[in-house]
């Protein structure tokens, strides 16, 4: 199920908010969040509910033995059993299979046979939430739950669970355990306002560039030196709103049920750097790499070389935790590269003014985009000679991408993110929010789509 | 919760007056107020239309079936060559659903049926299983339908043959830009009926397609086939990228109507309709065309032997003699080698 569709506007989403706001106990709604969490999963593939189960109770249990263990090596034990076995279903469904076809290349008469594999949806988000949990209470940062239900909750809230934000246990443990607290307006209104600004992002906006720059990049060859560069700013503009929009509709919900869920973007085509870039983009997949993978590698504690080694490392399986390719390994290797070049040469660009910076690491970015939205190295490497003026195609360049682009320039440039909106809380914003929820439905009841980031 | 209410009350009577607007304006006709110009041919209900009134003055004895490919097909041509009078109702976007919900009106208005000629586009067994928009909406098509047993139900399942969830639905299905441009041309070409452009297709009264504009552009010299080519490529890239298989559903929703023209007694003529030889290269560089329309021969093969039907493989314009330069577009054939194509299949008919 997706936030932009029919169903889940009229027919899911009503009936869990009566149910949640009707229940009185908190122990009630925990038990609505998780069960519409697995209603919500399973309206894709029921199936793979047993899986989100599996991996819950597995963490939910390590998380109390964690708790009573007396010994560090105990509890050690119980988190390196956990995240083995998170890693482990999160590598067979997700790496087998490229694994396997890799090893069939460099050596066939070793490699195990590839399997009909489906990825379940969502599985690369709720195994680092269960990872983050149980890291967190092994490291005492988070004391572990005796209930159940709120931990399921926790890890099958539908508002983030199968493309995030990652949110952290302790991040919305305290509205967890209020959440048997009646409506708050201002929330409510928040939540409205939040959730209808994503929607206009993904349905208006990342759905329509979609429309004009899928068609160019299917035939790549076709492309001319001006769909090139077109095609990878519209590509950037249509991955910006489409997961900003997404996260923006989570964040929204998040509120309407009295949970406050983390931001995610901070206008990350305004960074002024690679870092600054990774400090606004996916913000909670930045920071679980840093606190969960970059800092128990070393950090910057280990010496300058290792820092860099540390950052390409991280950066590196943080491209392939986006799906299993060679061209997101190298997307993740460029940004670690760049993030590593950024330390080393960030002193001297400092009298650099503000404005060439920003668009440095835009132009930095975009490059990156189009490695990550390529489908094979031969792709990247034709659409990259393209914008470099390496052979030219025959393709038309329509000019409402042209359009378009003028219009994603101008609005991440100069409108202001989400988060730094003033939602009018009064009653008479509530037209203006139905107004644009309905301009947003013409265009989400035109054509369905999918949010991009579920694929990863 | 107030703000919550105030919201839902915006949205309720926001939708309300807009669904008033849309029905008032009408710009596909489907609403038959009839205060504004229909901007957007609705080929089901036009062809319907027109069916009513041709049938009044003579019924047909033969019919034609398919997509916008088969549009070409000239009655008339087919009348000379049979000696039967016969109705062009193909419909744009054409499904195995469509086919048989339209043989199936066809022979609710008391019309026997003697002669059935489907156009079968590769794409009319897509395994998207969704049927267009225009028959979803369109109550005399899925009543029909809904008449008659179906082999595999759950094509149209949500979608109730009466009754106000259908009423809803067929509101909901308006709730889109384009239909909001639609009526916002409507209503201009109402004001100014000057601005309205000469028509890009029309039906004559017995449902042969005439592409006005292009037709005056070719009499002018000024016709460019090439103009919207990659549009038209990409249009069909988009439609076969996602097809991987033939639809079982749609499979045996072909031979239920075959079956029950059969048993009809009527003689049924199976021809699969052709892409521009450009088109099929470029598909079948890009997606799975070749192996799907491999496919269809297949099943078309199967369907002939096991109905006793005639069937002929049309996707290779050599097969029916028709030229290159008898293209509107990157799919739809002119009047030329439509005829060629009638030709070439009344041949067996004598």
């Amino acid at each position: 199920m997706v936030f932009n569709s029919s169903v889940f506007l009229f027919a899911f989403l009503p009936v869990v908010f009566t149910a949640f706001w009707l229940a009185k106990t908190r122990q009630q709604r925990y038990v609505i969040l998780a069960v519409s969490g697995y209603v919500f999963y399973g309206y894709w593939n029921w199936r793979f509910c047993a899986l989100l189960l599996f991996s819950s109770v597995v963490s939910f249990v390590s998380g109390l033995m964690i708790g009573r263990a007396e010994s560090r090596a105990v509890r050690r034990a119980w988190m390196i059993g956990s995240v083995a076995v998170d890693l482990s279903l999160l590598g067979f469904f997700k790496y087998y299979n490229f694994v396997a076809a890799n090893l069939s290349r460099l050596a066939p008469d070793f490699a195990p046979p590839l399997l009909e594999i489906v990825l379940p949806i969502g599985i690369s988000f709720y195994t680092f939430h269960t990872i983050s949990y149980i890291v967190d209470v092994a490291a005492g940062r988070v004391r572990p739950t005796h209930d159940f239900f709120e931990y399921l909750a926790y890890v099958s809230l539908f508002s983030q669970l199968v493309a995030g934000p990652i949110i952290r246990f302790r991040e919305i443990e305290e509205d967890l355990e209020r959440i048997d607290g009646p409506p708050r307006e201002d929330h409510m209104a928040r939540g409205i306002g939040f959730f209808v600004a994503g929607l206009v992002k993904k349905a208006i906006i990342a759905d329509s560039i979609a429309s004009w720059i899928d068609p160019m990049l299917a035939v790549p060859q076709s492309l001319s030196a001006a769909g090139a560069w077109l095609a990878a700013l519209g590509y950037a503009f249509q991955l910006y709103y489409d997961f900003s929009g997404y996260s923006d509709m989570a964040v929204g919900l998040g509120l309407m049920f009295g949970l406050r869920i983390p931001q995610n973007f901070d206008s990350p085509y305004r960074a002024t750097g690679i870092a600054d870039f990774w400090r606004r983009w996916h913000i909670s997949l930045s920071r679980w790499l840093r606190d969960y993978l970059y800092i128990p590698l070393g950090g910057n504690r280990k010496g300058e070389a290792r820092t860099y080694v540390n950052l390409i490392v991280t950066m590196l399986l943080g491209g392939l935790w986006h799906g299993a390719n060679w061209t997101f390994v190298v997307w993740g290797a460029y940004h670690g590269t760049l993030l590593a070049l950024g330390r080393v040469a960030g002193p001297a660009f400092a009298a650099v003014p503000e404005v060439l910076k920003r668009a440095g690491t835009f132009l930095l970015v975009l490059f990156g985009w189009v490695i990550f939205r390529s489908t094979d190295f031969a792709m990247a490497g034709l659409w990259l000679g393209k914008m470099l003026g390496l052979g030219a195609g025959q393709g038309v360049v329509p000019a409402a991408l042209v359009l378009w682009v003028v219009v994603g320039l101008l609005l991440v440039n100069l409108v202001p993110e989400t988060w730094e909106v003033r939602f009018g809380t009064r009653l008479r914003w509530a037209p203006v929010y139905a107004t644009a929820f309905l301009v947003a439905y013409l265009f989400v009841n035109q054509q369905q789509t999918v949010f991009l980031y579920y694929q990863f | 919760m107030r703000f919550l209410a105030a919201f839902m009350l915006a949205v309720a009577a926001l939708a309300s007056c807009y669904a008033s607007l849309i029905r008032l304006v009408d710009p596909h006709g489907e609403f038959g107020t009839g205060l504004f110009p229909v901007v957007e041919l609705d080929a089901r209900a036009e062809k319907m239309r027109l069916f009513e009134a041709y049938r009044a003055k003579a019924a047909p004895e033969g019919l034609v079936l398919g997509s916008s490919r088969a549009m070409k097909l000239s009655p008339r041509t087919l009348e000379t060559e049979t000696g039967r009078r016969f109705f062009n109702f193909a419909v744009d976007n054409a499904r195995a659903e469509d086919d048989l919900a339209i043989y199936r009106w066809v022979r609710g208005q008391g019309v026997p049926i003697k002669v059935l000629v489907i156009g079968l586009d590769v794409e009319a067994l897509h395994d998207d299983d969704k049927p267009d928009p225009g028959l979803v909406r369109n109550d005399g098509l899925v009543q029909a339908l809904a008449r008659g047993p179906l082999p595999e139900p759950g094509l149209l399942a949500s979608v109730p043959p009466t009754g106000p969830i259908r009423t809803l639905k067929k509101y909901k299905s308006t709730f889109t830009i384009e239909y909001l441009s639609d009526a916002v041309r409507a209503v201009r070409f109402h004001l100014r009926p000057e601005s309205r452009p000469l028509p890009q297709m029309e039906f004559e009264p017995d449902g042969y397609l005439r592409y006005r504009r292009w037709e005056v552009e070719r009499a002018a010299g000024t016709f460019r086939f090439d103009r919207d080519l990659e549009h038209c490529l990409t249009k069909y890239l988009t439609r076969f990228d996602q097809m991987s298989t033939l639809s079982r559903r749609r499979r045996a929703y072909l031979r239920q109507l075959v079956e029950e023209a059969n048993a009809d007694g009527a003689r049924v003529l199976l021809w699969i309709t052709s892409l521009h030889p450009m088109t099929a290269r470029y598909l079948e560089a890009h997606t799975s065309y070749a192996s799907l329309l491999e496919a269809t021969r297949a099943y078309e093969e199967a369907i002939a032997r096991d109905d006793g039907i005639a069937a002929y493989d049309f996707s290779r314009p050599e097969s029916y003699e028709g030229t290159a330069l008898g293209w509107y577009d990157c799919a739809h054939i002119d009047e030329a080698n439509a005829d060629r194509v009638a030709a070439a299949m009344v041949r067996a008919l004598r």
